[in-house]
């Protein structure tokens, strides 16, 4: 319980500091809701483009793919509020010693390190992406029902642990590899896997994209579930895979731990 | 990439869109990465950052043009890099149709090779452009950002034009991104009669010509503005 509350309560000491320096800078703030809307919009015009050829894409109709596309800008909109930056930076924060300051407090380092710059100014994302669900429902030709819509926010929530335990394991190897900045960007690239209807990634793609880094499932799932067409069956392999993979990336920190040497 | 895992499963249920087989969309996209590998500079992150960071004041006392600089220094780096694209999707692109390089006239991939260039300085200096907005702005970082976004869908990086509706295509040609990316990999594709060619480089020419005279004007008038502090 310990455990838990600690993360919990540094969590929220993190994100009412980053909050506030977020504020300072209300126009840049306010350009944030511009830039998401722009490349939000563009996707929105691919799906478009697309359907105005074709009925259906697989198994699934216009108004199934653009939730897809929805939930994986929630997706998208929670980690880049919460731990992107973060990710992206941790090589130079391994390089220039930085990591040493978590490192001596009486916090998890890993948390801590991975949680330290909050985007609240992706917030106004949060916007633009309400809008894309309103349109995704309306294109739909069945209604939602709000249990079921709960059910993929809740499962779409899982992804962002996968997503962290991903980058966590990649990001470790930052003590090995000292300029590990590539593999940081390779990854983040990665996650456009989750932007798509899983049943375009077949074959080999589709058995390591589902079951061994569920980056298909992501905004998938969650979809899928809304529009009550989910699988329990994945949904289980799903968390379990997630938990196994939350695990590996804890033990796998500790180990990269026990090598790292300070810059300092 | 991950686009040809797309337009597979579009192609599963029909043989032909927009005039289009799956191996014509899978060529085209191959064609797309080696021209991107060319095209893609970080020209706009270039001159706001030298801009909001100062750097910008050692140009001034240099006897050289800040954009001319910039662009050759992109388009050397670009060029080494492309040859890593030719290589890997030039492959690629023999496999799904070997006959491809056989049917364009030499006169045509010439005319191709211009038009790459040309799409590379429309590309490049609207990035600049947008670098310096910076002489007026604090941060115009997020800007490129939009521009990266708008110019995904319109230069036919994602789709090319041919799936376009008819509206929203004759609403795109007016505007500069479909001769980025999507006109100069139809020259490298398939043949194209001379005129088309020649409209081809027409309209770049237009446009490169026009950017010039505004980057030159958001130059000079931005250079009156800058302010550097420090030694």
């Amino acid at each position: 319980m310990k455990y838990i509350t600690r993360r919990i309560k540094l969590l929220f000491l993190l994100a009412a500091l980053n909050f506030k320096i977020t504020l300072i800078y209300r126009a840049s703030f306010a350009i944030s809701f511009l830039l998401s809307s722009i490349w939000v919009l563009s996707f929105v015009a691919f799906v478009e483009i697309i359907f105005s050829n074709i009925n259906m894409l697989g198994s699934l109709n216009k108004g199934e793919v653009l939730l897809v596309m929805a939930y994986y800008y929630l997706f998208n909109n929670i980690t880049d509020l919460l731990y992107r930056d973060n990710f992206e930076d941790f090589g130079v924060t391994v390089r220039t010693g930085y990591l040493d300051i978590w490192l001596t407090k009486p916090v998890p380092a890993r948390m801590a390190t991975c949680f330290a710059k909050m985007r609240f100014d992706y917030l106004t994302s949060f916007c633009i992406t309400g809008g894309l669900f309103a349109y995704a429902f309306h294109e739909l030709p069945q209604r939602v029902n709000v249990v079921w819509l709960l059910a993929g926010v809740g499962i779409c929530a899982i992804g962002i642990v996968v997503l962290y335990a991903l980058l966590s394991i990649i990001a470790t190897l930052t003590f090995w590899i000292e300029k590990n900045d590539t593999i940081n960007t390779t990854a983040w690239h990665l996650t456009q896997v989750t932007r798509y209807p899983r049943e375009i990634y077949t074959g080999i793609t589709g058995i390591m994209f589902t079951y061994i880094a569920p980056l298909a499932l992501i905004a998938n799932l969650p979809a899928e579930f809304t529009v009550q067409k989910g699988p329990l069956t994945l949904l289980a392999i799903y968390i379990a895979t997630t938990i196994v993979l939350y695990v590996a990336s804890k033990l796998f920190w500790e180990y990269g731990m026990k090598k790292y040497i300070s810059a300092a | 990439m991950i686009s040809l895992f797309l337009f597979a499963a579009i192609f599963r249920t029909r043989g032909v869109i927009a005039g289009m087989t799956f191996s014509d969309v899978m060529l085209y996209f191959l064609i797309v990465q080696i021209i991107t590998t060319f095209l893609f500079t970080r020209s706009g992150f270039i001159v706001c950052n030298d801009i909001k960071q100062g750097n910008y004041a050692n140009y001034l006392t240099r006897p050289l043009s800040y954009i001319g600089y910039t662009t050759i220094t992109e388009i050397c780096k670009n060029f080494v890099r492309s040859w890593f694209g030719i290589v890997i999707f030039g492959i690629g692109a023999l496999i799904i149709n070997p006959q491809f390089i056989m049917r364009i006239p030499l006169q045509q991939a010439l005319v191709g090779g211009v038009s790459i260039i040309l799409a590379f300085l429309i590309l490049t200096w609207i990035g600049s452009m947008i670098g310096l907005m910076s002489f007026w702005i604090i941060d115009s970082h997020r800007f490129v950002y939009m521009y990266f976004g708008i110019m995904s869908i319109f230069s036919g990086q994602l789709v090319p034009l041919a799936f376009f509706p008819a509206g929203l295509r004759a609403f795109v040609e007016w505007t500069p991104f479909p001769y980025m990316i999507n006109y100069p990999a139809q020259l490298l594709i398939a043949p194209q009669p001379v005129a088309t060619q020649l409209h081809i480089i027409g309209v770049q020419l237009a446009w490169v010509i026009g950017e010039y005279l505004i980057l030159r004007l958001m130059v000079t008038r931005g250079t009156k503005r800058f302010e550097s502090i420090g030694g």
